[in-house]
């Protein structure tokens, strides 16, 4: 186990140069890491070269190694806790309620239109979803869209409905939309004191289908796992309960890995299913990085399509996953100028206050759940470790952000910024 | 990356420094660094002088400075930091480089990988792992002025060009013979 250990232990030491592997193969494609500069509306500005996809080939081979290592080490990790006391079972525990929209488009269904979007995003390469009490309940983007309200009633926010107008009474299509849905939200701060009982945070309360769910990497291997959609192709298998892979040989030999949908859901499986889901995205890249090389061989080396900003009045949503997990972009458009930019996140999901239904967010359920397993034996000795853990494997993001309150001990640090990602 | 100033001074001859500015952008005095990094980018400097935004994240900072062909002998950063001084006092000291215990260590590594931009921050991370020099000197204001906001106060904004002075005459300490 001293392999952990901070600064000196070999996988610390190797994790923390690995960190600079991903960064590079993006900033090859992307200009920069984070925040990627080639990336505008109708695709990339920057022209690809057999070069830049070698660069990027020999990335992932170091990636791929690194991970199957990974894998192996969480799962070693994960029997190890629980076979030492299976109590770690109940830390981070909550029910397996998670949204996803989905990655990767397949470029011959995809076509960026709303109408269409239940048959691209079920082509994606992560197949979107909902998982509801374990069991997925939809992979249609539309539903997942229609289904999403904000709620901030224990935000620092004035309620947009107050003046009794809905901007937006259906979505293109001519469905539903609820009053508390982004396209219908507009942003109004209002700061006041803390209070537990009202207002305690900046972070709204995203719920969909007014359930109480989560969003992580894992979420997208769960959803693809359990959908079976898959495109077919020559290293990954989605088989309803389970989802394969098959890392090819690198430095370290070939192997196969299999990521079962767990039967319990808390801070170790969040750990374990984000190590998998490594592979499984690395899996996907390698797939478009050799389908990349065939491309350009055959002389197809476009990466935009024609573009321009429509003028009239109109509402978008963009569905992708940050690395963190669920992301969605919802905007208004007029005469060429954006109107109102909402943003649901990760962490908007994770970190979310109660609903006006009672229920807590997913870190607050998961701390409440969590047992204290720690050994300690006078108060001052008592770290939270455990609820660390909880909340920590929700998010990567978490470790400098989340702090034990202990009177006179408390640890505070504020952040104004995060640059660990390009997630935006 | 292969700076200009590799390709054309011998080492011999002439000391290599890195000049930057530390801090948040829009957060009034406390943006001091950040803004000055901006405006120190845009001037003309000695070969032996390179300018870098170093406020992408100190574990990418000296995972970068790992890599660099340029070893530099000095380092001079510019950052603001409330030490209870009169505000808008300008200070240059020499950094001692003195680390907190293991575990302050790993808690500004757990910090920097998550995004937290300090002087104090970068400092520690990029001395633990052995990419810094001896020489690091700071050019710090004290602040008046510390939450969100575009300006600086005044008796901060009138230090700007003083505090630009301050890093040319460290960087021209740095010339040997």
């Amino acid at each position: 186990m001293k392999g952990l250990n901070p600064l000196s232990g070999k996988l610390y030491l190797d994790g923390l140069k690995m960190t600079r592997v991903p960064r590079e193969a993006y900033s090859v494609l992307f200009g920069k890491y984070p925040h990627p500069q080639t990336v505008v509306p109708g695709g990339m500005s920057s022209t690809v070269t057999i070069t830049d996809f070698n660069e990027t080939y020999t990335r992932l081979q170091k990636m791929i190694d690194w991970t199957k290592r990974m894998i192996l080490l969480w799962d070693d990790l994960t029997e190890f806790f629980y076979d030492y006391n299976p109590e770690y079972k109940q830390v981070g525990a909550r029910a397996a309620n998670m949204i996803d929209l989905g990655m990767w488009d397949d470029e011959n269904s995809y076509d960026a239109s709303y109408a269409r979007c239940n048959e691209w995003g079920e082509a994606r390469w992560a197949t979107p979803g909902a998982v509801i009490d374990g069991q997925l309940v939809t992979t249609k983007l539309q539903q997942l869209n229609l289904g999403l309200e904000e709620f901030v009633e224990h935000s620092y926010y004035e309620d947009w409905n107050q003046n009794g107008k809905q901007r937006f009474m259906t979505d293109p299509s001519g469905a539903p939309l609820s009053p508390n849905h982004p396209w219908n939200k507009e942003t109004l701060p209002k700061p006041s004191k803390e209070s537990w009982k009202d207002r305690y945070t900046w972070d709204t309360a995203p719920r969909w289908d007014r359930q109480v769910v989560e969003a992580g990497a894992y979420a997208r291997i769960w959803t693809t796992a359990a959908a079976g959609l898959m495109p077919k192709n020559q290293f990954m298998e989605a088989t309803g309960h389970s989802l394969k892979f098959h890392m090819p040989k690198t430095m370290l030999r070939e192997m196969d890995f299999e990521w079962k949908i767990p039967t319990v859901w808390n801070a170790f499986e969040r750990n374990r299913a984000r190590a998998y889901c490594m592979g499984y995205n690395l899996m996907v890249a390698y797939t478009m990085v050799l389908k990349a090389f065939d491309l350009l061989r055959k002389g197809e080396d476009k990466v935009s399509t024609k573009f321009e900003v429509p003028m009239g009045e109109r509402i978008g949503v963009g569905f992708w996953g940050a690395g963190r997990g669920y992301l969605s972009h919802h905007l208004t458009l007029d005469k060429g100028a954006i109107t109102n930019y909402q943003i649901v996140t990760p962490s908007t999901f994770n970190a979310s206050p109660k609903d006006p239904f009672g229920n807590p967010g997913p870190y607050e359920e998961a701390v409440l759940n969590t047992p204290i397993l720690e050994d300690y034996a006078r108060p001052e000795d008592f770290t939270g470790v455990d609820m660390l853990r909880a909340i920590r494997s929700f998010d990567p993001c978490m470790p400098c952000t989340t702090h034990i309150y202990g009177g006179e001990r408390e640890i505070v640090r504020e952040v104004n910024t995060c640059a660990c990602s390009a997630e935006g | 990356m292969t700076l200009q100033s590799e390709i054309r001074i011998p080492h011999s001859e002439i000391s290599r420094v890195l000049v930057s500015g530390i801090g948040y952008s829009n957060m009034s005095d406390l943006s001091f660094g950040r803004v000055l990094y901006g405006e120190m980018a845009e001037m003309g400097w000695p070969p032996h002088v390179h300018v870098e935004d170093l406020n992408f994240g100190p574990v990418m900072i000296y995972q970068w400075l790992e890599e660099s062909p340029v070893k530099y002998d000095k380092v001079v950063l510019v950052s603001a930091a409330n030490r209870g001084r009169e505000p808008g006092t300008l200070e240059v000291y020499a950094w001692d480089g003195v680390l907190p215990d293991n575990a302050g260590i790993q808690a500004c590594v757990e910090e920097a990988i998550t995004g937290v931009i300090s002087l104090e921050n970068l400092l520690i991370v990029c001395k633990h792992f052995g990419v810094l020099p001896d020489d690091v000197t700071i050019v710090e204001i004290e602040p008046q002025k510390e939450d969100f906001g575009l300006e600086f106060s005044p008796v901060v904004a009138a230090r700007v060009g003083e505090a630009i002075e301050l890093v040319k005459a460290e960087v021209m300490k740095a010339k040997r013979g």
